[in-house]
């Protein structure tokens, strides 16, 4: 890739080295947050895949609690049991900003109460199923907050990796090239000034 | 007559299906064995259209509560009015189930689908119940039955409801001891004696285990006049005194202890049916024969229920075999 526009002038060679230095400096700050990102997100999967272990084993209790009663009460029981429950289960989320990358957060999870409200036979599974719901919300948090950042790291590297392969080495190309032009023209000029002076040492003479 | 009425009971009694296959059901892996291993015995036909584990669970009702119903078309009048108030815990458990559901606005369809034949039983019609617009109007249905009292009562918690049902069922079941032979009150009271005690228990033991408020526990609780008073147990503060003071449930407590509620559930029919079969008595021809002849009917009913359902939640045989009411070795 080649700038456009180039003019072949010491005040635009000054110009676009700054220009170069700039993009340097922002190239450094992406490859800084592109690693920052990358410890977030090693971080953040180490926690997605333990809190995903936990809420698979909670899973599984669940259910294994839900099989058992079921069997032991049979369906008519159960089905009727979640009858008693006021309200629903509600997630209050807001967004937060982590390096830059938004992500949404869960400032409230409600589960319903259901102490003084259920037949002694279901507040085990009552009780199961409600640290679950509570670990699956923070699961999927967790979940939208892996995407975002993955997806905000993918971005990030695009950037600095156009940066390094491409815009870099084309301002410096650039740079290069018209600092040749205007040093090939400062060598021309000094030759044009040794002969000048010389015809004008040769007239003296003569 | 009563004696005709027992020895029937003793000729029912042998047709239960004996312990080796109810453990051998157990140990099926589909449910399609399981209705096949079932087409010799009464359940053969019955089963034979059901084609998934709601459709056994079905079956299995009617088969239950048409053995409970066969009892009265033998019982003379004043056993018969006995039974009827004893069979009255199938209908209040329908009236528990039609309340819960009418608090969920579930639709008249769904209600039918839970409820247990009770009217078979010379239980009231509950099609008025099931088809009430509201739980309120629910609630003023039962004005004009012998659940009256719940009518009048002005209680948001439901829980407290559904305790008054079951307290008007003991005192009318209480009341109706009269009804069967002098020699053979005191065995039916112990029983129904463990059955209060248990459901004591396990109310007492909600504010330890769970929080529940002490004032809604001993509202929850029902007067024993055949196993310990409120006032006795009310008294009991700790696991350690629920165990001091009912050594012989401590299987039960233990189970509450572990949160294992569904494993108390199953202890609780096991103490009933050990506490019936423990019973000697001493004449053969005995009412107590018919009590036990019902309480193994529920139990072969839970237990052929249960294995249905554990195979359908394809639960380990171990597993399933544990979930299942059979006599301690």
């Amino acid at each position: 890739m080649s700038l456009t526009g180039v003019r072949y002038t010491k005040g635009f060679l000054l110009d676009l080295k700054r220009r170069l230095e700039f993009i340097k400096d922002a190239h450094d700050l992406l490859e800084m947050k592109r690693d920052q990102l990358m410890i977030e997100l090693r971080k953040a999967l180490e926690r997605f895949k333990e809190l995903r272990r936990k809420v698979e084993d909670e899973a599984e209790e669940v259910y294994r609690e839900l099989s058992l009663l079921h069997s032991t009460l049979g369906s008519a029981d159960l089905e009727t049991y979640s009858a008693y429950l006021k309200g629903r289960m509600e997630v209050k989320m807001i967004p937060r900003s982590v390096i830059g990358v938004v992500i949404p957060m869960l400032r409230e999870i409600h589960i319903p109460d259901y102490t003084n409200l259920y037949p002694p036979q279901i507040i085990p599974l009552a009780e199961k199923t409600s640290t679950l719901m509570k670990d699956l919300a923070k699961l999927a948090e967790l979940e939208a907050y892996i995407e975002n950042l993955a997806e905000d790291l993918r971005k990030t590297n695009i950037r600095v990796n156009a940066l390094e392969k491409v815009v870099i080495p084309s301002y410096e190309e650039t740079v290069r090239r018209i600092q040749g032009v205007l040093d090939d023209e400062m060598l021309e000029e000094i030759i044009r000034l040794k002969q000048i002076k010389e015809i004008l040492m040769r007239g003296r003479t003569a | 007559m009563i004696t005709y009425l027992i020895c029937k009971c003793h000729a029912y009694e042998s047709k239960l299906l004996p312990r080796g296959m109810i453990l051998e059901l157990a140990s099926l892996s589909k449910l399609e064995e399981f209705i096949e291993a079932l087409s010799t015995t009464v359940y053969g036909q019955s089963l034979s259209e059901a084609r998934s584990v709601w459709d056994v669970e079905t079956a299995l009702t009617e088969i239950f509560v048409d053995r409970l119903s066969t009892l009265l078309r033998f019982s003379p009048e004043n056993v018969k009015e006995f039974l009827i108030q004893y069979y009255r815990r199938f209908e209040v458990q329908n009236l528990i189930r039609i309340m819960r559901m009418k608090l969920a606005h579930e639709p008249v369809e769904t209600i039918e689908e839970i409820i247990i034949p009770s009217e078979r039983l010379g239980g009231m019609d509950l099609d008025p119940f099931m088809r009430a617009r509201d739980f309120s109007e629910f609630i003023s249905l039962l004005s004009g039955t012998v659940y009256k009292k719940i009518s009048k009562m002005e209680v948001e918690n439901p829980l407290i409801l559904e305790n008054m049902l079951r307290w008007i069922y003991y005192s009318g079941v209480f009341d109706k001891i009269s009804k069967i032979p002098r020699d053979d009150r005191s065995d039916v009271v112990k029983i129904l004696g463990v059955e209060l005690d248990l459901h004591n228990l396990r109310v007492w033991m909600l504010p330890v285990l769970y929080g529940y408020d002490k004032r809604l526990a001993e509202s929850l609780l029902i007067d024993n006049p055949a196993g310990k008073s409120k006032r006795l147990l009310m008294e009991l503060r700790s696991v350690e005194d629920f165990l001091e003071e009912f050594p012989r449930y401590r299987v039960f407590i233990e189970a509450l202890m572990r949160r294992e509620e569904w494993r108390a559930e199953i202890e609780y029919f096991k103490i009933l049916k050990d506490e019936v079969d423990r019973r000697r008595i001493s004449k053969y021809i005995n009412f107590f024969y018919v009590l036990k002849y019902i309480l193994d009917c529920e139990v072969e009913y839970r237990n052929l229920r249960s294995i249905a359902i554990s195979i359908h939640h394809n639960l380990p045989v171990d597993v399933r075999r544990g979930l299942l009411i059979l006599p301690r070795a």
